[in-house]
């Protein structure tokens, strides 16, 4: 167990190393990222203030020692050793690289950018006064934001939206397990029967309506025609509202009061809900219909236990086992959060965190977004694993 | 006397006796009719499509034609030239709404149709492969795709698409297929670009389950009888291939592909509507709801008729992969 355990750990850095080294690259070797905003809003830029703002964004460092700094924080300058340093004029980078225009023979031109331009080399003696370089990710600095909250950390922006995230995904894990798990042991129990059917079709709902689609369904039912008939209708969108307003039947509700908040959570929590209910149900159907034929639930109802003991003891235990995968697998979810049900419902949370950081091209944040989840994902697997043991002994590690 | 009308007595028992002899399309086909939902299902997809062939015919605007001044007429109102209808009104810039919708059917149901097939094709030379080939190869290959099951895919299919869309002048497209793509969906090749990449981006995530599948029908077809006999008669192995593994390969990949493309017609709305994928002029159910959304409060019914198709295509082609699930391999159900 130990040994397996290490072995793991092991192997789970390494996937952790190769996934965020990737994500890494992809994000950095694309063009664009916060220069051509900048171009494209200041028009008078010389080569000067681009050059400086790309040092500002450490985009002027080559890939592998950009990304050594934003993982380890190193390297921070030439190495000392005992008062003597190394390898100051060692080349990590380019202020302004050299452009070359291409002249095709049909008459298309292209710049492309060859080498550097002389005298513009970044040294690892320069690296010592940049003042925002991160501490490195392993050491829990997440470096600061590009765009969202210009210049913060982007930990801050990160714990600011993470409590509106765990609220509304917490809630409806509860209270998916609490509807699915009793929906889909029912139609196992009762295969064929009503019940069974209606569970069915609404999985078949579930899976075929568009969470977004479902989503402006229930703005339009629920905050546009409820209000214009008059009758209690929810808040559209946001987490809280920005003035106090009154629905009829309720009455007055303050502004971010605990009221309020409820209100604007109920058709988040709904929309995450249905959707889980309905492939949840299918799932404990399925897997207790497998374990009903089982020989032990026959021995169970042969020594004349009760249904209602065969069905809670015997078999739905042994039901929720492969249960425990959906479960652990959807804490990575949370922590990521609804990206389109938060962007539907404009709901402040890491979800829309990460669609906003893209659309802003604010990498810093969406590489912490991705990092969070790829180390919960990799975790969660270990957990599951794990679990699997001990709850089922026939399990063995290996 | 009886000895002679005997014998065709028992012929004439025999015959009654003797199952009628049905080949195993009809036994397929029978299987699939026997399920309502999926039949009716395959006419509300058949109508899509025809609408989706028929869209230049059937539309009486241009879908990118813009009557200025002409934002949020009502349905059923007539159009600039007094002549032509705006049977579902115009949108928010005046462009003709049901023209849109149908030329939306064409690209969305090309985009789902053209991602599965691509899929299925990468899938089966993946899987089998690896499969067959078994060791490192093996190893390596299904531990890359595991991985990539493993992490949450909408995260990273709104990053490729987003850097896609950002730099699709640098992605070199071959311009054999940006034509072909304007040419089938009557749009601009400029616009058809996007096309292409947005199919590739749900290729790159979509044959992951497919090479699973092919592998775990090639592993077990690998240890069976039949496969033993036939190498010990002497068969090469592209022989076992074709006429062992592939044969046996074809239901489960027919039911996979049939389920699949529910999903692929979701994921494409959902890039679009989150405006990560093809984008405005090009009209498609996604981007047309993610407009919609914006003017919901004044125009409820907008999203509405945006929104529906998706829906409908998407449980139709969920209905029609359970029906094909049924017919082709019972033991697969759930």
């Amino acid at each position: 167990m130990f040994n397996y355990l290490i072995r793991r750990l092991f192997q789970m850095a390494i996937v952790l190393f190769l996934s965020t080294m990737a994500s890494y690259a992809l994000l950095n070797l694309a063009p664009g990222g916060p220069l051509t905003f900048l171009t494209s809003v200041q028009r008078r830029m010389n080569q000067e203030d681009i050059a400086r703002v790309r040092a500002y964004f450490e985009l002027d460092l080559f890939l592998p020692v950009r990304f050594s700094r934003w993982l380890t924080g190193f390297p921070r300058g030439p190495i000392t050793v005992g008062g003597q340093t190394y390898f100051a004029d060692f080349v990590v980078g380019c202020r302004q690289p050299r452009e070359v225009e291409i002249r095709y023979s049909d008459g298309r031109r292209e710049l492309k950018t060859v080498g550097c331009r002389e005298g513009q080399d970044v040294t690892l003696a320069d690296l010592v006064d940049r003042p925002r370089s991160s501490k490195g990710i392993i050491f829990g600095d997440l470096g600061n934001s590009w765009q969202i909250t210009r210049d913060r950390p982007v930990s801050a922006v990160v714990v600011s939206r993470l409590p509106r995230t765990l609220q509304l995904m917490m809630i409806s894990l509860v209270l998916s397990i609490i509807i699915g798990i009793p929906i889909g042991v029912i139609s196992a129990v009762r295969q064929y029967s009503a019940f069974d059917y209606t569970v069915t079709s609404m999985a078949f709902f579930g899976s075929s309506m568009p969470t977004f689609f479902f989503a402006l369904l229930m703005i339009l039912i629920f905050s546009i025609t409820f209000k214009r008939m008059g009758w209690v209708y929810l808040p559209p969108g946001n987490a809280e509202s920005v003035k106090d307003y009154v629905i009829p039947f309720i009455g007055a509700v303050d502004a971010g009061s605990l009221k309020d908040n409820i209100l604007h959570l109920i058709m988040p929590v709904s929309v995450l809900t249905l959707f889980n209910v309905a492939g949840w149900s299918r799932y404990v159907r399925t897997s207790m219909l497998e374990v009903l034929r089982q020989d032990y639930v026959r021995t169970a109802r042969a020594k004349g236990l009760i249904e209602r003991v065969v069905i809670a003891k015997h078999a739905l235990r042994n039901a929720l086992i492969p249960f425990i995968t959906l479960v652990v697998f959807s804490i990575p979810a949370a922590f990521g959060g609804a990206i389109i049900t938060e962007t539907v419902f404009n709901w402040p949370g890491m979800g829309r965190l990460y669609f906003d950081a893209l659309g802003r091209t604010d990498y810093p944040v969406a590489m912490a977004l991705l990092l969070i989840t790829a180390v919960l994902t990799v975790v969660a697997t270990l957990v599951c694993d794990v679990l699997y043991t001990v709850v089922d002994p026939r399990i063995r590690l290996s | 006397m009886t000895t002679s009308t005997m014998p065709r007595a028992i012929d004439l028992a025999a015959a009654e006796a003797m199952p009628e002899e049905v080949s195993q399309f009809r036994v397929i086909l029978r299987r699939f009719l026997r399920h309502k939902l999926a039949v009716a299902s395959l006419f509300v997809l058949a109508a899509i499509v025809l609408i989706a062939i028929l869209a230049p015919v059937i539309s009486p605007f241009d879908p990118t034609d813009i009557e200025v001044g002409n934002d949020f007429l009502a349905p059923g109102s007539v159009g600039r030239d007094g002549v032509r209808i705006h049977y579902l009104g115009t949108d928010t810039i005046g462009r003709d709404y049901w023209s849109r919708i149908t030329y939306a059917a064409r690209i969305s149901l090309t985009v789902a149709v053209t991602a599965q097939v691509a899929s299925v094709i990468i899938g089966i030379l993946v899987g089998s492969i690896s499969g067959y080939l078994g060791g490192t190869v093996d190893a390596v290959v299904m531990r890359g795709v595991e991985f990539m099951l493993t992490i949450p895919q909408l995260p990273l299919l709104l990053i490729i698409s987003s850097l896609v869309i950002q730099n699709q002048e640098a992605i070199p497209v071959p311009e054999v297929l940006t034509n072909f793509m304007a040419w089938l969906l009557l749009i601009q090749p400029r616009d058809a670009v996007q096309v292409v990449l947005i199919i590739a981006i749900l290729v790159s995530f979509g044959w992951l389950q497919d090479s699973r599948l092919m592998r775990g029908v090639v592993l077990s077809v690998k240890e069976q009888t039949f496969t033993e006999a036939s190498r010990a008669l002497g068969a090469s192995d592209l022989r076992i291939i074709l006429s062992h593994m592939i044969p046996n390969a074809i239901a489960p990949m027919i039911v996979s592909a049939s389920l699949g493309l529910s999903g692929f017609i979701i994921y494409e709305a959902a890039l679009s509507f989150l405006g990560l994928g093809i984008q405005d002029p090009t009209p498609t159910w996604g981007n047309m709801l993610s407009a919609a959304q914006s003017f919901m409060f004044q125009h409820p019914w907008l999203p509405l008729v945006s929104g529906t198709p998706i829906f409908l295509c998407s449980l139709a082609f969920n209905f029609v992969g359970d029906g094909v699930r049924d017919a082709l391999d019972p033991r697969l159900k759930l």
